[in-house]
């Protein structure tokens, strides 16, 4: 059940495409689920509406986690992910396009582990997003699991 | 209260106030040194309009046609001075409120104190003067008066008018425009305070209760503390009543032959006092009016300065709505306006990538124009992205060593070209007051933009210091390439470049954040430059402000 999944959090069909581009490059593409909006991503993270019945304590390695989503945004899934005990622990990596000071500062205080700017150059781009694959995926020690 | 009626009400009380006076007659049975009449009509002619006049006509031809005469008046002779005199007291109370209502404010003139002197002119002297004459004079006509004594007559009654214009007039103007008699407890007490005092003075001066009266002591002077306490204090209004209450006190002492002024016959007496109730009312009448004027003038200011602070709460709420604004743009930029850009970017270059096979060298050239076009605008937008931060972030203000900063720029610059020799020339110890980290900002734009434009030159220089002295513009000079002066008013534009993209990297942007940052300090900037002998940019910022520490 301990499947090394990365959970994309991510409304650009676009950038999606890329996102997965640069992990598939680094071969870190291994289960990566797509959330489109902050509630989907909520659902998944605590298996409700349309991830309904999906076992809650299977957590993602990481999170990638937008902040400009439609319905609820960014900071606020990260809000609630850390305000709920099965998900306080999730590692979550914040991959955005701004680097407005306010973004920054405010995800850090709600828990981020990292932020971390999209860059525009495609090749900063891949190489960031691989490494944060990477990184997560295989350097860092995870959470051990409840059970 | 309709026409007739009021007019009969004040044909009445004309006709009640001239038999008083007359009791006060002794000069001569027609001419008494009291006349309060006079005031009565001008302030019903002041207050109801001068067409009026009948009522003032009636009053006093009722008055004099039933004065007491000389034995041998004939009924005829009786109308003929009643018709006279009373045509000379109507004429002096139409003159006197068409002069003041002209020249004098009409019945406010009590207000301003350029205002006093031209009532007192017009009404107390010039009107005064007309019944004065013309009463006088029909008296002579009728020959119920004899040459001899025509002087003394004109005089008392001249005085006995202005008494009326002096006193009674604003007496009845001023508490007819106000009658309240609301006092706060502490107002009420200083009042009996300053009444009790004036009774005092006037027990001192004009009766026997004391040994001063019957001396005729002259200490009419002592009045003056009161009056001039009851003018400051009680303004106007307050000053007439205690000046009224003391000519009353007066007249009585001095017909009683008490006080300074009752030291010949009764009329001289008295004359000699209304001068000084005359004189004590006109300086009054100023100091109050003076105190008004001031008053006036503060609750003006009040007013005003309520009104600025209005004015300045409004622009500030709508400066924070715009400040607001900028920052959800801002925002909305920095988020929105990237993504399609990475998406340009990123999938030109997953063509390129993938089907570069499939391209020949025009498309591969097209493709990888795109891909630059793409990065140099992510860049504009983070240059203006800078841009407005620089105006959105509040300004702190602390002592800033400049020298120190652009050391540190110097050395980081240095370091990113080893290959390049710059003389740095810093003048130790330059210090600014303002928000360090927007004077970072300021330092690495002009020292970066020297350092930029000196690449050509072998034996390029850097200058940073401050020009001459303490109050100087700080300045950064180079040897570089400069510019054309022509071209200066464009520097600091947003976007501006003088010089081309290929030759000299930059967005554009920088100077203008240099601007805006020493715009924000309330500083200037400028620059002088030549065509390829190096360039100045000179700034300043205002002294400390005492409040930011």
């Amino acid at each position: 059940m301990n499947r090394k999944s990365i959970l994309l959090v991510e409304d650009n069909a676009n950038d999606e495409y890329l996102t997965l581009r640069a992990l598939k490059k680094y071969n870190v593409a291994n289960d990566v689920v797509v959330a489109r909006d902050g509630v989907e991503a909520l659902d998944y993270l605590f298996g409700t509406g349309v991830h309904a019945g999906r076992d809650a304590r299977d957590l993602p390695l990481v999170a990638l986690l937008d902040l400009k989503l439609p319905k609820v945004d960014g900071l606020e899934v990260l809000r609630r992910v850390r305000g709920d005990d099965r998900t306080k622990l999730l590692p979550v990596v914040i991959l955005t396009s701004s680097n407005e000071e306010r973004d920054v500062i405010n995800g850090y205080k709600l828990g981020t582990n990292s932020y971390v700017q999209k860059p525009v150059d495609f090749a900063a781009f891949m190489d960031a997003v691989g490494q944060l694959g990477l990184y997560w995926l295989m350097l860092n020690q995870p959470v051990p699991s409840s059970k | 209260m309709s026409k007739t009626l009021r007019m009969a009400a004040v044909a009445g009380v004309y006709f009640i106030a001239g038999k008083l006076g007359l009791l006060l007659a002794n000069v001569h049975a027609s001419v008494s040194p009291v006349w309060p009449a006079t005031g009565i009509a001008l302030a019903a002619l002041l207050v109801w309009g001068v067409e009026l006049w009948p009522a003032v006509f009636i009053g006093a031809f009722l008055v004099n046609i039933t004065a007491t005469l000389p034995a041998h008046a004939s009924i005829f002779l009786r109308i003929v001075q009643a018709l006279g005199i009373g045509a000379g007291n109507t004429v002096e109370a139409v003159s006197a409120a068409w002069l003041v209502n002209h020249f004098a404010g009409g019945r406010h003139a009590f207000q301003k104190v350029a205002d006093v002197f031209r009532y007192t002119f017009l009404a107390g002297s010039v009107s005064t003067a007309l019944s004065a004459t013309l009463g006088t004079l029909t008296l002579l006509t009728c020959r119920f008066l004899h040459g001899h004594t025509f002087p003394a007559a004109w005089l008392t009654w001249w005085m006995g008018d202005m008494i009326g214009a002096m006193l009674v007039g604003p007496l009845i103007l001023l508490w007819g425009a106000n009658p309240s008699l609301r006092l706060g407890m502490n107002r009420a007490v200083e009042a009996l305070l300053l009444l009790m005092s004036i009774l005092m003075v006037s027990a001192i001066n004009f009766s026997d209760l004391f040994p001063f009266g019957a001396k005729h002591y002259p200490l009419t002077f002592v009045f003056l503390p009161f009056i001039v306490w009851a003018a400051l204090r009680f303004e106007s209004r307050g000053v007439v009543a205690y000046l009224a209450l003391i000519a009353c006190l007066a007249i009585n002492g001095t017909w009683h032959g008490y006080g300074a002024y009752a030291i010949t016959d009764q009329n001289g007496s008295l004359l000699m006092l209304q001068t000084f109730i005359c004189v004590a009312a006109f300086a009054a009448l100023v100091l109050a009016a003076a105190v008004a004027e001031r008053k006036a003038a503060e609750e003006q200011f009040r007013k005003l300065n309520a009104e600025l602070e209005q004015r300045v709460q409004q622009r500030t709420a709508q400066l924070e709505g715009t400040n607001k604004e900028l920052e959800a743009f801002c925002y909305s930029v920095s988020h929105d306006l990237r993504a399609p850009l990475r998406t340009i970017r990123g999938f030109s270059e997953v063509l390129l990538e993938q089907y570069r096979p499939q391209l020949d060298a025009r498309g591969q050239d097209f493709l990888k124009r795109t891909c630059d076009a793409g990065l140099q605008m992510d860049k504009l937008i983070e240059d203006l992205l800078k841009l407005s931060r620089v105006s959105r972030n509040e300004i702190q203000q602390t002592d800033v060593n400049l020298s120190a900063i652009a050391q540190e720029i110097a050395s980081d610059l240095a370091k990113s070209e080893p290959g390049r020799t710059v003389e740095f020339a810093i003048s130790p110890g330059v210090q600014a007051n303002g928000d360090e980290r927007l004077m970072r900002v300021v330092m690495d734009n002009l020292l970066r933009n020297a350092w930029k434009f000196t690449r050509k030159r072998p034996d390029a220089r850097i200058e940073f210091g401050r020009s001459n002295g303490e109050t100087s513009p700080f300045f950064v000079r180079d040897n570089g390439i400069g510019f054309d002066m022509a071209y200066a008013g464009k520097l600091f534009g947003v976007f501006q470049r003088l010089h081309s993209a290929s030759e000299f990297a930059g967005s554009g942007v920088g100077l203008a954040i240099v601007q805006r940052v020493i715009n924000r300090h309330g500083g200037r900037v400028w620059a002088e430059a030549k065509v390829n002998s190096g360039a100045t940019f000179y700034f300043t910022l205002p002294s400390a402000k005492g409040s930011s520490n």
